[in-house]
């Protein structure tokens, strides 16, 4: 649900032909598409199961009224058609959820308080991009915004910090189109600010030497790259088997300046802004309106937005919630339809007009004096609460839900990392039984099979052995006794032929022969 | 007051003279409070806990008079260790515990003092009289029987095989002092009458272990389970609770004594009496160690403290009133006259198989039918025993069992038979080898005797004396060998298993320790190498030493006890 | 100097707001033998019938039970706080008369929804995972009064090892206060002494910041009333509970959840009749979030370590020869979860082979001592006929001379 503006963002995109080249254009919007019917069909669901529950509950009735996660299939059905990539959740078994509203105090209903002061103690991150032309000040807004006192252009006490392995990296990468187009520098400052117990650790990541060079038409590239090797530090860590995920460097938003010129957006403008939407937050900025009328500011508003929408560039939008009152909602909208900001920062202060004891931020004219913080005379206040006051966290979040998400499906895509959408099956205990009795009874059919064919090919080889020396024995048995019959018939033969011959010879006795042996 | 004495007490003072031997074991899962009950059982504290050597303080009771102390009866265990009354110990609670049978010999004289209140019968609108008391002075030898362990292995099959045979002993243990020529006068009877099986209370039914051992231990003696930690249940939970017990043993065929009423019987009261312990069945209890100032036992919660005798709670009363009361001489007669009889012939009629065979066929089927008679009137109650009866093997046999008891005497003049039989005290080394000759010459006078039976039966087929006589001479002569010699082996090689058990076992700890010595010494050398990488800084250096230092000793510490607990072993194993 | 503030400190409601809004997934897994209240106190805890006690459903069951998994799961709504509970039931464990390795169900169940869940994570897509990863178990400990037997120490051995374990003590209605004492210490030496990690709320709250403002000091005793009531939960475990969901009047005409007793009333959110208020503060009110974390940060990071540990070993090679790190490391399939049903089936199944190839072998050996004796026949047979010859020949031999 608090993805829904956030998927609008990405399902109007539409792919310039410049950087993201691998992306079908249907995929991402199929992608989404599915998303928004996931996310449509959950609120529907609950919505209509909601309802009737709380009758229920009212009447003391406390049936369990059971649902079925079913996501809408046929959403589903044509995606996985068209495509074989992007998230399609397989066929779900059929789950029951009991869907229940308690009335008493049972206490999971903390969860947000506990978050509450686990994000107190943790702290808060905000890397903030600012992009524009020097001079423009970029500076003075950012001291105005957090109250603080960066120096870009000389660095004067502030330790530039971290990342400078990434910072030296892309200047690396910049070395090559450096004489020939422009000169972008990526410099990093980080402070930590708190307030009333809260720390913000800020990183600024300033852009010098945007748009100042002569040929300005790939002035985005450095500033594109410093983002993806902040993306590709975040998926690294993501993926170390020791890993620490609470170092967030990736840039939240960004702070896109916007010349006070009162015509139209440049190119170089709605180059940056067209390549960058996508990949961060973006936030317009008017700088210096205090040279503009009101008037102006309206017409010039009307017509960066119309320029953005032709060519569907994004800029960030509050999200808008559930259980938001209209109040909020009110304040969203205005947020979001006051876009670009026009905006004044000052790093003087000056006397407070109406209350001469105080001074605040503001620029003395000699027709007046402009007050930074005071809603009348700029968007200044929209721009702090959208970055700070009431959606920072928000900025975060569609950071690191929707646009890493994206760039990350892509590069990992484009590696050639298929997706399995079978491991998205949600876990049924009967299920899963019946899953690991298949594999027993398939590897038990198997051992046997194989045991058997084993036992069953010594026990014939064995048999065959057997048989063999069996015959074997016989035979040559029979082949002796054959022989020596022979040689007794043979022998009998002669033998009778002797006596008959003796006995017709001399009629002694026939014994005789017999008794000789006898004796011997 | 005055109603009349049921007929069991009738039939129990026949014969109780010189005071009853009576046997009482306890069985079930550890912690189900058998050691409390059983110091409610007699009134006393006599019984230590588990671990809880000192909890409460010692205190016997005027009526009971230790015989004998506690002592280990029979033990076994996987490990080779028993863990009877082991001290608690943290680091080897992960050890299976094994089984162990304990016996405790008591002399109990049913006075008359408070224990009439006792006595007296809580089944509403019946009362009996606390007869018992006001008769005579009874005396009971109550052989009072404790399990431990159960429940405290990964695989408690051991545990009901060691109860099993613990109690098949004590019947060869009869069984062959009664075939013997020569008596023993002081012989005691150490059978168990009855068995009080504690069920735990989950609320639902009964588990496959409470089943299986339940039927097992139900071939030797009668068998009454129990409700124990009834103050877990409410009343309606309690209800079910006993609703569901009752549906399992029918389901599951277990064979538990039943108060069934003996149509046979006119007596009334006693059929009242049988009806009202019937409907009560199982028995829940509560158990406590703790006394109130009036002396009575109680359980003391914060939200509440309840009497344990309080008949709305529990069946405490009316237990102790079955066990030593009305149904006393019950659980004796149907131990002696069922039971006992049933595995007296089918051992004998297994031993004397061979002499048996040759039996002419047609006078022991008319004697067993005979017997089979008489049992079935003798004990109406236990109509769960009906299929073992069915089952035995005593059809062909059973007139050589019953001839054997009546004709001993006429026998005695013959001679003893060699003296081998004092080997059966001796310990397991050799005895085998002694008893092999024995066995030898068993056989050989069995194939005599029968080489003899059949020249007589073809000498004068007439004469069933002299075969009789012949065959009742074998027995006699074999029966008390077998017996002990199926017992000295049984006890041999489960001594063989046991110390092989606990070699393995101490192999194993001794390959632990070298593990760990080794472990031990290759983290010194890290610490040592810490140290000295430490040292190069100022300030942690010192930290570092300490903590090797200490870590250190506390890894000799650490050897120590482990050291201790080889030690422990080796005498675990003794 | 006087600004508005930069609304930093606006932060945290936005994470409240967010996670409001997302709602919670709460896996708890109850573990104990059956009879311990199980059923009875997940309905407590939530105050609903998430599971009905059905002694009926129970009595068709064989008495030897293998140890299963019942999953129930449900969408909760409090104060407009959706949370997704899911209630993991082991049945069976601990109830037959062998018991080993009963924990091993519970454990493969465990391990898989951390095997389940990494795998989604590695896929490129990756949008709506479903996570079972258990957040918590409790370990039912029988009230005996005794201490913990094998089977409970080797079984909790096994879980805290990979999730977060908070033992409690079913029951304790039938423990007296001294007995529950004596048995709580007991209960404690064991963990101790057996290297049981259970899960205990955290105590180190921050105080390496050298707080100096008035809103740090603030905190600051926030964070010491939080520390002094986790060390207030840690010294009362293992927690000692009973479970009911039938309300009665306490006397002052309040109801109240309790169990009704002949001699008293038992009150389950009474802190001095047992520990429930405690343990539900320690599942739900203050340190669900702990429990979610150190899932997530502590146990799932192990076994993805270990099982990425445990493949690369061998196949390290292939991940350097891809040359990049944004490849998610492979980990390969789970092994079949070794039901001991199906080991004794395959046990059996080699038994019956070995008992085959001996009668097979004893055939062969009867059968080559057949073809002994038939030779040693047919030799002596041939014997006999040599022999025969030999007279003959002797005969004619003779004849043969007398001839002369």
């Amino acid at each position: 649900m608090s993805t829904q503006t956030s998927n609008v963002s990405i399902k109007k995109e539409e792919v310039n032909g410049v950087p993201f080249p691998p992306i079908p254009n249907g995929s991402s919007n199929m992608e989404t598409n599915s998303n928004d019917n996931q996310s449509n069909a959950e609120n529907d669901n609950e919505e209509q199961q909601q309802q009737p529950q709380i009758k229920q509950e009212s009447n003391g009735n406390e049936l369990p009224t059971t649902q079925a996660l079913d996501l809408d299939s046929t959403a589903n059905q044509i995606n996985s058609l068209k495509l074989n990539e992007g998230q399609v959740l397989p066929e779900q078994p059929d789950v029951k959820i009991i869907n229940r509203q308690i009335n008493g105090y049972v206490g999971f209903a903390n969860l947000p308080k506990q978050w509450h002061r686990r994000s107190i103690k943790n702290g808060f991150t905000l890397n903030l991009l600012c992009v524009g032309k020097n001079g423009i000040g970029k500076t003075t807004l950012i001291n105005s915004l957090f109250n603080e006192n960066f120096d870009m252009k000389d660095n004067n006490g502030i330790i530039p910090e971290k990342p400078l392995d990434l910072a030296t990296e892309d200047e690396n990468g910049n070395d090559i189109d450096e004489g020939l187009h422009s000169n972008v520098k990526i410099e990093t400052m980080t402070r930590t600010i708190e307030e009333n117990g809260v720390r913000l650790r800020l990183t600024i990541v300033d852009t010098p030497g945007f748009g100042d060079a002569i040929d300005n038409s790939n002035a985005w590239e450095p500033i594109v790259k410093e983002i993806n090797s902040r993306y590709d530090q975040y998926l690294d860590a993501e993926n170390k088997i020791n890993r620490n995920l609470n170092d967030d460097n990736r840039i939240h938003a960004c702070l896109y300046f916007i010349e006070p010129t009162a015509h139209w957006l440049k190119p170089i403008d709605l180059e940056f802004c067209s390549m960058i939407h996508e990949k961060c937050n973006l936030i317009p900025v008017i700088a210096k309106s205090d040279i503009l009328t009101d008037e102006e500011i309206l017409i010039f508003k009307e017509r960066i937005n119309k320029q953005f929408l032709e060519r569907n560039i994004q800029t960030f939008k509050p999200p808008v919630y559930r259980l938001d009152d209209k109040e909020t909602i009110d304040v969203a909208t205005k947020l979001y339809e006051s876009l670009p900001y026009a905006v004044v920062g000052s790093n003087d202060f000056v006397k407070d007009p109406s209350n001469p004891e105080h001074t605040i931020r503001g620029r003395e004219y000699p027709w007046g004096i402009i007050e930074v913080e005071n809603e009348n005379h700029s968007d200044f206040m929209l721009l702090r609460d959208l970055l700070i006051e009431q959606y920072l966290e928000e900025l975060h979040e569609r950071t690191n839900n929707v646009l890493y998400e994206h760039y990350r499906s892509e590069k990992l895509v484009n590696l050639g990392i298929k997706q399995d959408n079978s491991v998205f099956k949600e876990f049924d205990p009967n299920m899963r039984q019946e899953e690991e009795k298949k594999l027993h009874e398939a590897k038990l059919s198997k051992l046997e099979a194989e045991m058997k064919n084993v036992f069953q090919l010594k026990v014939s080889e064995k048999e065959k052995k057997l048989q063999k020396s069996e015959t074997e024995l016989f035979a040559r048995h029979k082949e002796m006794k054959d022989k020596l019959t022979k040689q007794l018939k043979a022998l009998e033969e002669k033998k009778h032929q002797l006596e008959m011959s003796i006995q017709s010879q001399a009629q002694s006795s026939p014994a005789q022969p017999k008794k000789k042996g006898f004796l011997r | 007051m005055e109603s009349p004495v049921p007929s069991s007490l009738f039939r129990r003072k026949k014969d109780n003279r010189r005071g009853i031997t009576y046997g009482i074991m306890m069985i079930g899962a550890s912690g189900t409070g058998k050691t409390s009950f059983a110091n409610n059982l007699v009134e006393s504290n006599i019984f230590n806990h588990e671990y809880n050597q000192n909890l409460h303080d010692y205190e016997i009771s005027s009526k009971i008079k230790i015989l004998s102390p506690t002592k280990v009866v029979s033990f076994n265990s996987k490990n080779g260790i028993p863990s009877y009354m082991n001290e608690f110990d943290p680091n080897r609670a992960n050890l299976e515990s094994g089984i162990t049978i304990t016996s405790t010999s008591l002399e109990i004289s049913t006075g008359n003092d408070n224990e009439s209140n006792i006595m007296e019968s809580p089944v509403k609108g019946h009362k009996r009289s606390n007869s018992i008391i006001e008769e005579e002075e009874d005396t009971i030898f109550l052989n009072l029987l404790n399990t431990h362990g159960i429940t405290e292995n990964f695989d408690d099959t051991l545990c009901f095989d060691e109860i099993t045979s613990y109690l098949e002993q004590q019947f060869d243990v009869v069984l062959s002092e009664e075939t013997r020529i020569r008596r023993n006068p002081r012989f005691e009877d150490t059978r168990i009458h009855i068995a009080l099986y504690f069920i735990e209370p989950t609320g639902h039914g009964l588990k496959e272990l409470d089943v299986e051992i339940m039927k097992r231990v139900a071939r030797f003696t009668n068998v009454l389970p129990i409700i124990t930690k009834a103050d877990s249940f409410t009343k309606d939970e309690l209800k079910q609770f006993k609703q569901n017990i009752m549906n399992d043993i029918e389901k599951y065929n277990v064979p538990v004594y039943k108060f069934e009423v003996d149509p046979d019987d006119d007596d009334i009261e006693a059929l009242e009496e049988n009806q009202a312990l019937s409907a009560l069945q199982p028995f829940s209890i509560v158990s406590s160690d703790e006394r109130n100032s009036e002396g009575k036992y109680i359980r003391a919660y914060p939200w509440g403290t309840l009497l344990i005798d309080d008949d709305k709670i529990s069946d405490l009363r009316v237990l102790k009133n079955v066990l030593f009361g009305s149904h006393l001489q019950e659980f004796k007669d149907t131990t002696q006259n069922l039971l006992y009889e049933n595995y007296r012939t089918e051992k004998l009629s297994s031993v004397t198989k061979s002499s048996a065979s040759t039996n002419p066929d047609g006078k022991s089927t008319t004697g067993g039918k005979k017997t089979i008679g008489n049992r079935d009137s003798a004990a109406p109650s236990l109509s769960n025993f009906a299929s073992l009866i069915n089952t035995g093997h005593f059809k062909s046999s059973q007139s050589l069992a019953s001839n054997a008891k009546l004709s001993k005497n006429d026998l005695s003049r013959l001679p003893a038979t060699p003296e081998l039989n004092q080997d059966g005290n001796n310990t397991n080394a050799g005895s085998s080898d002694v008893k092999e000759s024995p066995i030898k010459q068993m056989s050989d006078d069995i194939r005599n005797g029968n080489e003899e039976i059949i020249r007589s039966i073809k000498k004068e087929a007439q004469s069933n004396d002299a075969v009789e006589r012949n065959m009742l001479r074998n027995i006699s002569e074999t029966v008390p060998y077998v017996l002990r010699h199926e017992r000295i082996i049984a006890r041999q090689q489960k001594l063989e298993e046991l110390e092989a058990q606990s070699a393995k076992e101490l192999q194993k700890r001794i390959q632990q320790l070298e593990k760990k010595a080794h472990d031990l010494k290759l983290r010194e050398k890290l610490l040592a190498q810490q140290g000295r990488h430490g040292s190069s800084t100022s300030i942690t250096s010192d930290n570092a030493s300490f903590s090797t230092t200490r870590s250190i000793s506390q890894n000799q510490m650490k050897k120590n006890d482990t050291y201790t607990d080889l030690a422990s072993i080796v005498s675990g194993k003794e | 100097m006087t600004t508005h503030s930069v609304g930093i400190a606006n932060l945290p409601n936005q994470r409240y707001k967010i996670v409001s809004e997302k709602g919670g997934t709460f896996t708890i897994m109850v573990c104990g033998e059956s009879g311990l209240g199980k059923t009875t106190f997940i309905n407590t805890l939530f105050q609903t019938t998430l599971k009905h006690v059905d002694p009926l459903q129970r009595r068709h069951l064989p008495l030897k039970k293998t140890v299963d998994i019942d999953l129930t799961r449900a969408i909760l709504e409090e104060k407009n706080f959706k949370m997704r509970v899911n209630v993991i039931d082991t049945p069976g464990f601990g109830d037959n008369v062998n018991n080993n390795k009963a924990w091993q169900t519970l454990v493969d169940f465990i391990d898989d929804q951390h095997d389940s869940f990494m795998r989604q994570e590695q896929q490129p897509y990756r949008d709506t995972k479903f996570d079972l990863r258990v957040h918590v178990v409790l370990y039912f400990i029988k009230p005996t009064g005794h201490g913990l037997k094998p089977l409970d120490i080797e079984t909790m051995k096994k879980i805290s090892s990979r999730a977060n374990l908070i033992p409690v003590i079913a029951k304790s209605d039938t423990l007296t206060m001294q007995e529950l004492q004596i048995f709580k210490s007991r209960i404690r030496q064991v963990i101790e002494a057996q290297e049981i990690h259970i899960f205990t709320p955290p105590l180190d709250f921050d105080t390496t910041k050298d707080s100096t403002t008035e809103d740090e000091n603030a905190m600051s005793t926030q964070d010491a009333t939080a520390a002094e009531h986790a060390r207030q939960l840690i010294e009362a475990m293992p927690f000692a509970i009973i479970g009911s969901t039938t309300k009665y009047d306490n006397g002052q005409g309040t109801q109240v959840v309790a169990r009704k007793y002949p001699w008293g009333l038992v009150e389950v959110e009474n802190d001095n009749h047992c520990d429930f208020r405690k343990l539900r503060s320690m599942l739900l009110r203050t340190y669900l979030l702990d429990l979610i974390t150190t899932t997530q940060d502590l146990h799932y990071e192990t076994y993805r370590r270990l099982r990425l540990e445990s493949s690369n070993g061998t196949d390290d090679e292939t991940n350097n020869g891809n040359g990049d790190s944004s490849m998610p490391l492979k980990a390969p399939a789970r092994k079949l979860s070794h039901n001991p049903k199906y080991k004794e089936e395959e046990n059996a199944l080699k038994k019956y082979f070995t008992d085959q190839v001996k009668a097979e072998e004893q055939r062969f050996r009867q059968w080559e001592q057949n073809i002994v004796n038939e030779r040693i026949r047919l030799n002596g047979d041939l014997e006999d006929i040599q022999t025969k010859v030999k007279k003959l020949e002797e005969q004619v031999r003779s004849l043969q001379l007398k001839k002369r």
